[in-house]
């Protein structure tokens, strides 16, 4: 089962992978991201990061799909992590029975509004979570299980 | 050998503060605090170091943002980099006035005997 979409502009990392897998009890880490599937380097660090106990897959968004329609339907516990809301809406796009969204972090670009201390977003990715929340799609914006989760609306985006 | 320090939360304070109670003269350890902007400061800092001194950055945990940050940095630039360093290890490297990466090596491998579960190695001396 997909516990979670995740946007991290870092992908994977020590602190927020310990969090999360502990949270969701998760087997399996899958990332959906096509630099990192066609970087030896990134793969590398990408399993430094994952703890012990979790399977780590790395994929390009949409050769991934394959692997998301398969974990949708398993039992193993899943967090699937992207790089971008671009991607993230290429998966909520292709999955409608995904209906959360997280906002992981996303680190400062020209043009980018601080939502909070880890998210920054750009116009485009304003534009893409309005979709998204057209859509229905609950968007949480949480760097992980401790901090209280807040939820993203519209009135959010306009005060960006 | 200067040494910088970097990890998350107060890890690079914590650390000199611990290391400052060994030894007074800690002139040659730079830390970088954790801030949201460290990958920049972190390239900053790179640029500035003197590149005929040699460096040792020293991290918390291999698979943190820190330290896959500082790997990222060690693939356009020459330096040290050790990830998940006792206080044992920082000691022995500070004491012993290390140079190389050879000598480097050699204190990680003999610091991984400093972690200890003491349960266990008091149960095996009582036996």
């Amino acid at each position: 089962m997909i516990r979670q979409v995740s946007v991290d502009d870092r992908l994977l990392h020590g602190q927020v992978a310990f969090y999360w897998t502990s949270y969701y009890n998760l087997d399996t880490i899958l990332v959906l991201n096509d630099e990192a599937a066609n970087d030896e380097f990134t793969k590398m660090i990408l399993g430094l990061a994952k703890p012990r106990e979790v399977r780590l897959q790395i994929a390009e968004v949409e050769a991934g799909f394959e692997i998301v329609q398969k974990q949708l339907e398993s039992p193993e516990n899943v967090l699937i992590i992207v790089g971008s809301l671009f991607d993230a809406n290429q998966v909520l796009e292709h999955f409608h029975q995904l209906k959360t969204l997280n906002l992981g972090g996303l680190r400062m670009r020209p043009n980018g509004k601080i939502l909070n201390e880890r998210t920054a977003l750009t116009s485009e990715d304003i534009a893409i979570c309005r979709r998204l929340l057209e859509r229905k799609i609950t968007i949480t914006v949480r760097h992980s299980p401790e901090v209280t989760e807040s939820l993203l609306n519209e009135n959010g985006l306009k005060q960006l | 050998m200067k040494y910088l320090i970097a990890g998350h939360g107060g890890y690079a304070e914590g650390v000199v503060n611990t290391l400052k109670f060994f030894k007074d003269d800690l002139n040659n350890v730079d830390l970088l605090p954790y801030t949201s902007d460290f990958e920049e400061q972190l390239q900053a800092y790179l640029e500035r170091h003197d590149p005929a001194e040699p460096l040792c950055m020293v991290t918390d945990l291999v698979g943190g943002s820190v330290n896959l940050e500082a790997m990222r940095q060690l693939r356009k630039r020459n330096f040290y980099l050790i990830s998940g360093a006792n206080i044992s290890l920082l000691l022995e490297m500070l004491f012993s006035e290390v140079t190389e990466g050879a000598q480097i090596e050699e204190i990680v491998v003999a610091a991984r005997d400093q972690m200890v579960y003491v349960n266990a190695m008091m149960g095996a001396q009582s036996e």
